[in-house]
């Protein structure tokens, strides 16, 4: 994935179907996500949204429907076949998912060393920088279980960005954060998306955030696209499902 | 009982493809020795404790039952070489597999299933790390290595306390004890148990490890595949033990007592 071609869509998803436990949470999915942009799936709790994420970099294998990734179609690969598409695909989990068992600058330097780079002091050095980058420079040799669950999303950003990936999927990275610290990781998501001009998708129930960074906005509800267009387009939504979730985010905020 | 048998028929399937996904794994992806290393510092040198008492404690009643009943009937010498036997044969290989089921099978599963259930396993999926590759080859490797030295350590312990107690407290002469242990020991008794603790090593990490890859519902979760990675593993190395016994001694016949 070193060289991408202009204009072709980073994600095409088309038609996507996905079940879990026999309910369907995924009822015919379709959207693009335009490179060097950042999308944002916005919906309630058990929209599918994280479901949908995890389609992107082939973690989730759809039932029907397909997934391409810069063109490729990644549903019939294998997981080894898979390895390069997600090794250009930065990940943040919505929880971090730190390895226990290592430090912070382990964490961090874990994807770099997974790609192939043997040179200690580089990595040392892109450890460094990336921290800086997060603010948490400092910190290297802390246990995930001794950071705070901010500093624990910045740590796993840093750790998603370490390797300079294509493109970064971020599932709902202000979720259990106070206003404060969910402002904090929402600026520094739009400064790497401006300093990096990294493909971006976000998935998100925040509004705020979704304001900040968001370029394109699919809105997902009981596993289906209701929105797909411009930030603004949706505050102009007329859509009940839509209405109502925007007036209950404008209540929570009152 | 319809449900159970679809359950057990699952799990045995998902045992089978790890199996064969390690064996993938072996064949076409690089090794990571630092990993295997430190796996074997934590299986064989962290179990040294509990398999040397069990070993010991094992081998010196068995010689105590022995001794009493076979001197009833003038057989105080067959003490020796049935301790050995049976030490060699069974009680080692199983006694050391099940102390390290308990302790090993039990952090393996806790360890991937926290890992699975915090989606640090989808994490390393995500780096293009294949978990199998990651976390469940280098604990396979290792207790290769380590199981049979386990075992040795357990049979060896067990008859130097049979020789102790049959020696030092029942009085049986030690060059009779170690005449009688060295002409009826061969080396097919001590391959049976070598053979036999490397396959049950091979039961522990398989039926651990699929049990914390498959683990769901959070703490919940991990805790019943803990539970269920020492049952599941203790059970299996029972069952198949009974089996092995039967093919080893057709395959490696265990000598006659000739007293």
């Amino acid at each position: 994935m070193d060289s991408l071609p202009d204009k072709l869509p980073f994600f095409e998803v088309e038609g996507l179907h996905q079940s879990l436990e026999g309910q369907e949470v995924l009822r015919g999915v379709s959207f693009s996500a335009a490179q060097g942009k950042t999308t944002v799936i916005l919906g309630g709790s058990g929209a599918g949204k994280s479901v949908l994420l995890r389609h992107l970099n082939g973690l989730m294998k759809p039932i029907a429907g397909t997934v391409k990734v810069m063109g490729r179609d990644i549903g019939p690969l294998s997981e080894r076949d898979l390895r390069p598409i997600r090794r250009s695909i930065g990940v943040l989990f919505q929880d971090g998912a730190l390895f226990d068992s290592m430090d912070v600058s382990e964490n961090i330097a874990f994807p770099l060393r997974e790609g192939g780079e043997r040179d200690e002091s580089a990595i040392a050095a892109r450890v460094e920088e990336t921290l800086s980058l997060v603010g948490l420079h400092g910190h290297e040799r802390k246990r995930p279980d001794a950071l705070s669950g901010g500093m624990r999303k910045r740590v796993s950003l840093a750790r998603a960005i370490a390797a300079r990936p294509d493109c970064l999927l971020y599932d709902e990275p202000t979720a259990g954060l106070d206003p404060l610290l969910s402002e904090n990781i929402t600026r520094l998501i739009a400064r790497l998306k401006d300093e990096m001009r990294l493909t971006s998708v976000m998935v998100t129930h925040n509004l705020g955030a979704m304001r900040f960074v968001a370029d394109h906005v699919i809105f997902l509800n009981h596993g289906r696209v209701l929105y797909a267009g411009e930030p603004e387009g949706l505050e102009d939504s007329t859509d009940e499902a839509i209405r109502n979730f925007l007036d209950a985010d404008a209540l929570g905020r009152e | 009982m319809m449900n159970w048998s679809r359950g057990f028929l699952a799990q045995l399937g998902r045992f089978g493809l790890l199996s064969k996904e390690v064996l993938a794994s072996l064949l076409h992806s690089g090794i990571r020795w630092r990993a295997v290393s430190s796996q074997i510092v934590a299986i064989g040198i962290g179990s040294q404790l509990v398999v040397i008492v069990t070993g010991a404690f094992t081998g010196a009643v068995f010689a105590a039952q022995a001794y009493f009943k076979f001197k009833e009937l003038g057989l105080g010498s067959a003490t020796g070489p049935v301790v050995s036997i049976a030490m060699c044969r069974e009680l080692g290989p199983v006694l050391a597999a099940l102390m390290v089921a308990g302790r090993m099978g039990s952090a393996m599963a806790a360890e991937i299933g926290t890992m699975r259930v915090t989606q640090q396993v989808d994490a390393l999926r995500s780096f293009g790390v294949d978990p199998v590759d990651y976390l469940v080859v280098p604990k396979f490797l290792a207790i290769l290595v380590s199981m049979p030295v386990l075992v040795a350590e357990a049979i060896w312990l067990g008859m130097i306390a049979a020789e102790f107690l049959t020696v030092e407290m029942f009085g049986v002469p030690r060059p009779w004890f170690d005449a009688q242990l060295v002409a009826h020991t061969r080396v097919d008794d001590v391959a049976t148990g070598l053979i036999k603790g490397t396959i049950f090593g091979v039961i522990i990490v398989i039926v651990s490890c699929a049990r914390g890859i498959h683990a769901k519902d959070g703490a919940v979760g991990v805790g019943q595949a803990t539970t269920r990675a020492v049952v599941d593993s203790s059970l299996a190395i029972l069952v198949v033990n009974f089996f092995l016994s039967l093919l080893l001694n057709y395959w490696l016949p265990t000598s006659s007592i000739d007293l």
